[in-house]
């Protein structure tokens, strides 16, 4: 008598997919702006 | 029908939520526990991260960000996926690093009712189930494995930045690599 025995096998071949998403932000630099005035009055200066 | 990149979606979160895809997101304001209805926008100066002020450079604060992978094909699981900040993405003149968490909150629905996300107080919280983060890589090798996403599921990840204190225009890119049947 002849028998035949076997495995069977199978697997899933699959597809790779990436998908991305993209963001953006400023980052800042600490900025500090003077300004100087005049003690005196310019107008008593020039017109005394 | 088979997957596409457009099936996968990149939504905000929504802190203020009861329940997911319910609320719009805010950019900056992303702090996780639902998803949000609002897709991260292809305009991208702040569509994740507010601006950093000079002040909060010179302190190289630290913020986080929640952002929602949705699977919205109808058939077919994402096997398999990573999570990556792509290194070959990242803008020219960045002055901010960046690190990428995976939340702890299994995969859920997109209307689910449970918690989907941790949430935080403020962007300078960390997440707490956080534990694990990865620098970005050059290929998704270096990501961070995430479950199973079935179709219409969501799974939620963490955008951790620092600043370095140079001021600039900063740029990232988020991926999310995976196997499909079809």
């Amino acid at each position: 008598m002849t028998l035949t025995v076997g495995a069977a096998a199978s697997f899933q071949a699959h597809r790779t997919v990436t998908a991305t998403a993209t963001m953006e932000f400023e980052a800042g630099q600490p900025f500090e702006a003077e300004v100087t005035t005049l003690a005196t009055d310019p107008w008593v200066s020039m017109y005394p | 029908m088979a997957i596409v990149t457009t099936d996968i979606q990149f939504l905000l979160s929504a802190p203020q939520a009861a329940s997911g895809y319910t609320k719009a997101g805010v950019p900056g304001n992303s702090l996780g526990l639902y998803v949000s209805t609002t897709q991260v926008s292809q305009t991208l100066l702040n569509n994740m991260f507010s601006d950093i002020t000079g002040a909060q450079n010179a302190a190289n604060q630290v913020d986080y960000t929640c952002l929602f992978f949705f699977n919205n094909n109808a058939d077919h699981s994402m096997l398999n996926p990573v999570a990556w900040i792509p290194s070959g993405l990242l803008g020219g003149q960045n002055s901010a690093t960046f690190a990428i968490g995976v939340d702890p909150t299994v995969p859920t629905v997109l209307g689910s009712s449970a918690a989907q996300a941790d949430v935080i107080s403020n962007p300078t919280v960390a997440p707490s189930g956080v534990t694990t983060w990865a620098a970005p890589s050059l290929t998704f090798s270096g990501g961070l494995a995430l479950p199973t996403i079935p179709a219409k599921y969501v799974q939620a990840v963490w955008i951790r930045r620092t600043a370095n204190g140079t001021p600039g225009l900063n740029q990232l890119s988020v991926d999310v690599t995976f196997d499909t049947l079809a």
